[in-house]
């Protein structure tokens, strides 16, 4: 780790000449016309050992190419400071001995990986890894404004070419900069990548060397359909640099799924079960880069695709992911039938437009004519969660007598998942939204949330005591780590009642609906009167 | 707790077991010479009911310290709380006989009386309270939040008016009360108003700001502006003094008070929702002990005292 330092600006640095730029491998078939257009958006930079380079969870807009030297990535994030601590007092103890359990989430692997804005990515059991020559960091921050996803500090001595996104996409449409950085996926991360696919995980050494050799690395740009819900199926594929949107359509419209990031993976149902697709796949955008404003050339998507034909000739000598196929089909499958809710056709009014009320799968909605304002439900919400946050503020727009407080409503379109840097917020099956514990605070989810439903805590509400991680800090002189952390209304699903703030309520006001039954049938409510 | 439709199996319930306890009441003290006693077998079983209700009532305000214990939802704890405690009166009533008794047992009614009293001006005040903050508050805000949200209204209309007038000093006094009538009255019927706005315009919403923004924001009672009426005049003769370009202004100031009226207004009526816990809460648990010590001494020295 390197001394707590200022972070190096684009400013620093030497500019570098075409001249000086041809003699670095990957600019070599750069057109040199093209690299005069953008004088001043490459800079050769010289980072002494324990420099720091970047700072995740910051804003950035370039990457860095490494020439010499090597450099430490890793996200600074302390897993015990981010795990929910114990409650302490009578109470809790109590409370623990006849009270509700939580339902214990599955924990992690430590081999789990965490895709980072980098030619590596990290696992879960120690978030760090070392980037050598020829390595690039800080793609999806150049081309799409995302946050840096990890703080990179300086190994030793390092010679880095830091790079705006106008010079960056020339070196995409440069074969030699893509030969050599398909290669070095190929080699540090497209082992992890397939080994994370759980279908693959078991397979041996040979198998995957023959998976990776039949893998084709191809890119697509931000805004084109990957396929078609319907379409013959004949690949699946991995996800290697941005994200993808998966959509489905229903009786009435159509529905946002899921988003994924960078080695997720996606297409398999159909192949396996040699079905049309049941879903489409889009490309995206980094939100931020959407918003903007000023015209771009869209980013590119980056995919891992494995044809039908190397599928089948894998799992064939293979009966146990074919099982483990069937499985994640199945879940998939069933996630899609728990989404599968009747869109009813009729015709919004604009205030139910306006406060975003269809998007609510699980709308909280309190009664005002029965709240008594006794912030039961809020103090619930604290209780229930260990870190004694509450993810509900009793506060929000009116709809009717209705008021619609900030808590996640699990909307169909699911936007805060778009443009995490760590792909730490994601669906869970029961289509909650949830948000893991390597989160490093960047706050893309909180801004994407258009209901304010998801905020950013200190990381000091999570037990970590400030006065301690800076004698830590001086002691060791550890680069200082992102201090927030986001947090997002679970549904208390992990609790065999139900939301904690609908079961403390004692006036029958907090209620969760499906907005859509709830709005249908009368200009308010719907038929199910007899929830509220 | 809303008194509705919902609540009919619980009073339902209730009601039935209350007739089911006057019905034995009847039966056993028909069997009696004396007619019925508390400390007669029927008569200790009410009196020990009441007790254990009256200690699930008390218990509710424990269920509430720990409101996501899987120990039944919060709403029929409340309506026990409220129908059962109700129905304890008429248990408490029967073992009594209907009789006063002694000076422990007369405190005992009286403190009753009070808590019952005051527990059902509760659930009287729930009927309609939250319907008027409801409609009375729509800019409804968090309880906790009320003081931050004055204090950000205050620098907010300080902010406007020096805006509107250039720079004011909130510690100056305004030694001129009326004078923004008299001055709007004067340019009216003058009929100067197009020079007169120019002339007056920031001296006049000084002054608006000192006579009558300053005592408002600090809560003076009285405060002009506390009264919509009042307030909606003040506004119209600072429109007269104004220039056409400080109307945006002074529709902002007016919608500042306006906010701050509401917010007055809730604090007031979540004071009044909440008034009857002062009384209810600690008779309650004075309640619960003195009926401990007399079901102790009762039943240890076989007096009711």
């Amino acid at each position: 780790m390197g001394k707590a330092m200022p972070l190096a600006t684009f400013s620093e640095g030497r500019l570098m000449t075409p001249e000086e730029l041809r003699q670095i491998g990957i600019f070599a078939d750069v057109d040199e016309k093209a690299l005069l257009k953008y004088p001043g958006a490459v800079r050769k930079r010289l980072f002494a050992a324990g420099d720091v380079i970047c700072r995740e969870g910051e804003g950035g807009t370039t990457a860095f190419y490494i020439v010499e030297g090597s450099a430490r990535v890793f996200i600074g994030r302390r897993l015990d400071a981010a795990r929910n601590r114990r409650r302490k007092g009578l109470i809790a103890r109590v409370g623990e001995w006849f009270g509700q359990r939580r339902l214990d989430r599955p924990p992690h692997p430590a081999d789990k990986l965490i895709p980072i804005d980098a030619t590596v990515d990290l696992r879960y059991g120690d978030l760090a890894a070392t980037l050598h020559p020829g390595d690039v960091f800080g793609e999806m921050s150049c081309l799409n404004l995302a946050p840096r996803s990890a703080t990179v500090v300086a190994e030793t001595d390092c010679e880095m070419i830091e790079v705006l996104r106008n010079v960056y996409e020339l070196l995409q449409r440069s074969k030699t900069f893509k030969a050599q950085m398909d290669q070095k996926y190929r080699e540090r991360a497209l082992d992890n990548h397939l080994r994370n696919v759980p279908l693959f995980e078991s397979l041996d050494a040979v198998a995957l060397g023959e998976l990776k050799s039949a893998c084709e690395l191809i890119s697509v740009e931000a805004g084109a359909v990957i396929f078609n819900e319907g379409d013959p199926a004949d690949a699946m594929y991995i996800l290697r640099v941005g994200q993808v949107r998966v959509s489905k359509k229903f009786p009435g419209g159509e529905r946002q799924l899921a988003y994924l990031t960078r080695g997720d993976f996606f297409g398999e149902t159909a192949l396996l079960r040699a079905a049309p697709r049941n879903a489409t796949c889009t490309a995206v955008d980094h939100p931020i880069a959407e918003a903007g404003g000023r015209k771009r050339r869209p980013a590119r998507v980056e995919l891992v695709r494995i044809s039908a034909e190397t599928f089948d000739r894998v799992i064939r000598g293979y009966p146990d992911i074919l099982k483990r196929l069937e499985e994640a089909a199945e879940r998939r499958v069933l996630s899609q039938v728990r989404a599968a809710l009747t869109i009813l056709p009729s015709v919004p009014a604009k205030q139910v437009e306006d406060l975003g009320l269809l998007q609510g799968q699980n709308l909280m909605l309190i009664d005002l004519e029965k709240c008594t304002r006794c912030d039961q439900c809020a103090q619930a919400c604290s209780e229930a969660h260990d870190d004694g946050i509450s993810r509900l503020i009793r506060e929000g727009p009116r709809y009717d007598r209705f008021l619609v407080p900030s808590s996640c409503r699990m909307c169909m379109d699911p936007v805060c998942m778009i443009g995490c840097p760590v792909g730490s917020i994601r669906r869970t099956e029961d289509l909650n939204i949830f948000i893991e514990d390597w989160c490093v605070g960047c706050g893309v989810c909180a801004k994407q949330c258009p209901y304010n439903s998801i905020q950013l805590h200190p990381l000091e509400s999570f037990g970590e005591d400030v006065s301690q991680r800076a004698k830590r800090v001086a002691e060791t002189g550890e680069v200082v780590e992102v201090t927030e952390r986001a947090v997002v209304c679970d549904q208390c699903s992990s609790l065999p009642t139900g939301p904690a703030c609908v079961y403390a309520c004692p006036h029958d006001a907090a209620v969760r609906v499906d907005a859509r039954q709830f709005l249908h049938g009368s200009g308010l409510a719907g038929n199910d009167r007899s929830a509220l | 707790m809303l008194i509705n439709r919902q609540q009919w199996p619980m009073i339902r319930a209730v009601l039935f077991m209350s007739a089911a306890a006057v019905a034995l009441y009847i039966w056993d003290g028909a069997g009696r010479p004396h007619g019925p006693r508390g400390g007669s077998p029927l008569g200790v079983t009410f009196g020990v009911g009441a007790l254990a209700i009256m200690i699930f009532c008390a218990a509710l305000s424990l269920k509430r310290r720990a409101p996501h214990w899987r120990i039944g939802r919060a709403q029929a704890w409340l309506r026990g709380h409220v129908w059962l405690g109700l129905f304890a009166v008429l248990l408490v009533a029967l073992h009594s006989a209907f009789h006063r008794g002694g000076a422990m047992t007369t405190a005992l009614w009286i403190l009753l009386g009070l808590v019952t009293l005051s527990g059902l001006f509760g659930v009287l005040l729930q009927q309609f309270i939250p319907r008027l903050l409801l409609h009375a508050v729509p800019g409804e805000t968090l309880a906790q939040q009320l003081d931050r949200q004055f204090i950000n209204l205050r620098k907010l209309a300080e902010q406007v008016v020096a805006e509107a007038a250039g720079t004011i000093d909130p510690t100056e006094t305004g030694a001129t009360t009326m004078l923004v009538k008299q001055v709007a009255a004067a340019a009216y019927a003058s009929k100067i108003e197009g020079a007169a706005q120019t002339a007056l315009g920031p001296e006049a919403m000084r002054r608006f700001y000192h006579d009558y923004l300053v005592p408002f924001f600090r809560g003076a009672p009285g405060a002009t502006l506390a009264s919509r009426r009042r307030s909606d005049s003040l506004f119209a003769a600072l429109r007269t003094m104004t220039p056409p370009e400080q109307a945006a202004h002074v529709d902002e100031l007016e919608a500042i008070c306006e906010r701050r009226r509401q917010l007055i207004r809730q604090r007031r009526l979540m004071r009044v929702l909440f008034s009857w816990l002062i009384v209810h809460v600690p008779l309650s648990w004075g309640l619960l002990a003195a009926s401990a010590i007399h079901a102790v001494v009762a039943l240890r020295f076989g007096s009711a005292l």
